[in-house]
């Protein structure tokens, strides 16, 4: 093992543990050190981006190990944005899905550095695979608030804990959006057409529709139905797993997109 | 004061229909997922198929009724234009589809060419397009291709750039390196490379396809852009700002 895959391997083992600790419920740890761990935890996976991007010498969003390191650095700036913008909590929440994001990064998905293929070397590269890598985490953080709805009694906790849910749809969305977009206009300039109906594309717009039936259905009901809302949310943070995770796994689904294996 | 029966019943026909449509759109997702588990060239020819055609057409006509309905309300109008973005997009879809092509050709009379490949070689220029086991014509372009060097991309195994020539009577109209993301765009048609020689060193396959319907897909794309962050981003923002001004007046 090279100086640089073992400082690399360090440093994902780090952030891992640094988002535990942030995440699990500690009655010795003092006020204020979750938001440090947080951050600590999310500064170690930026330092292995940057380490892997050296590395590579291209964006590292390439393989699975890659993406879920990049997921893993996103969940603190985007859960204290959410904070700041919408008036969504649960960090401790948000700390532990990067602990989750990052143990595959950490212990099962292939490091080897991998050269970028010529079909991958264009500018939509970054902007494509940002925008749903934001968009993943802004979702995963609405389907944690959709499981505070539907296990709160009622009352203000879930009325609250639906309007953090809403809006941080509201906020994903829109990145799904454009992840798709994108995509579409990659697809054109790559491979001559802008819809394949290959296995990820066909599970990421219906992952895209699923979030379009929430709101519709919200529309329908007046969002006077926090439960069912939440289990739309749920599904469309299925959807987002199945895309992200099955597709890029298993042999069901080989099809364009298999550089992410 | 209580609602004209009139109002009622719209209202409930309303109701009605959004449930209609949320149906069809769990129908839609749906159709994705099995499309997912078929592969994507099954999964094309059951969405390219008569009757899935059909459900695309009055798609369409939905999204277009549906955003002019939108529309006229102020406050739903980044709807209406998302929907009217995705009306685009599908119709675009639609005109350009290797269906609809087949169908201007028949009642054009003539060759109407979506998409083929084409082989060239230095100094043969040509213009006819076969299929994808280069065996039957399906057409012919406008101009000539001809191949002028053919260039390896490297350590990639069949990867290339190909320089190419675009002629018309003859004369060379346009020149460029054909190479991954990099395709030739010309008189409505776009030139690909494909991964992998067909025979020996000197042969460079091309994919060509017809730009017919790609200005509708993209001005959808921008438009469903656009509505879409306008609805969940900007919308809700200017709410939030005009709710902080409103609380410091008070």
């Amino acid at each position: 093992m090279t100086t640089e895959a073992a400082l690399l391997r360090v440093l994902v083992i780090g952030a891992m543990l640094a988002h535990l600790a942030a995440g699990l419920p500690m009655r010795r740890r003092r006020r204020g050190a979750r938001g440090w761990l947080f951050g600590i935890g999310s500064l170690l996976a930026a330092c292995a981006v940057a380490l892997r991007w050296a590395q590579v010498g291209h964006a590292p969003m390439q393989s699975l190990f890659e993406v879920f390191l990049c997921l893993g650095a996103l969940m603190f700036p985007l859960s204290v944005l959410c904070r700041r913008w919408l008036g969504v909590r649960g960090g401790a929440g948000d700390a532990l899905m990067a602990f989750l994001v990052l143990v595959p990064a950490a212990f099962v998905f292939d490091r080897t550095p991998r050269p970028l293929p010529p079909v991958l070397r264009t500018w939509l590269f970054g902007p494509h695979i940002l925008s749903y890598l934001l968009g993943y985490v802004v979702m995963f953080k609405a389907g944690l608030q959709g499981i505070r709805v539907i296990r709160s009694g009622g009352g203000d906790a879930m009325r609250e804990a639906d309007a953090g849910m809403h809006g941080l749809v509201r906020l994903g969305f829109p990145l799904l959006t454009l992840g798709l977009v994108l995509g579409a206009v990659w697809g054109k300039r790559a491979w001559g057409d802008y819809w394949h109906w290959d296995p990820k594309e066909v599970w990421a717009l219906a992952m895209w529709l699923t979030y379009v039936a929430y709101f519709h259905w919200r529309r329908i009901t007046g969002g006077r139905r926090p439960r069912a809302n939440a289990a739309v949310a749920l599904a469309g943070c299925a959807a987002i797993i199945i895309t992200l995770v099955w597709v890029n796994l298993s042999r069901l689904f080989a099809g364009l997109h298999s550089y992410a294996a | 004061m209580d609602a004209k029966p009139e109002d009622r019943h719209n209202r409930r026909l309303g109701r009605a229909w959004r449930w209609v449509e949320l149906a069809a759109l769990g129908l839609l997702a749906v159709l994705c997922v099995l499309g997912a588990f078929m592969g994507a060239q099954r999964a094309q020819a059951m969405f390219s198929s008569a009757p899935l055609a059909l459900l695309w057409g009055a798609l369409c006509v939905w999204l277009v009724g549906r955003a002019a309905r939108l529309a006229r309300s102020r406050r739903r109008r980044a709807e209406a234009l998302a929907l009217m973005g995705a009306a685009l997009v599908v119709a675009g879809s639609i005109w350009g589809s290797g269906g609809a092509h087949r169908l201007r050709g028949r009642l054009l009379g003539r060759d109407v060419l979506a998409e083929g490949h084409v082989l060239l070689a230095p100094g043969r220029p040509v213009s006819e397009v076969y299929d994808t086991a280069l065996w039957e014509r399906v057409g012919r372009l406008p101009f000539e291709l001809e191949l002028r060097e053919l260039r390896p991309l490297g350590e990639w195994d069949a990867a290339y750039a190909a320089d190419v020539a675009v002629l018309e009577d003859g004369r060379q109209a346009a020149r460029q390196v054909v190479e991954p993301n990099r395709p030739l765009h010309y008189g409505g048609y776009h030139v690909y490379v494909v991964k992998g020689h067909v025979a020996g060193p000197d042969y460079a396959r091309m994919l060509v396809k017809s730009d017919s319907g790609l200005p509708a897909v993209y001005a959808g794309m921008i438009a469903l852009l656009a509505g879409a962050f306008w609805a969940c981003w900007v919308r809700p923002a200017r709410a939030a700002l005009r709710r902080g001004g409103e609380t410091r007046d008070h």
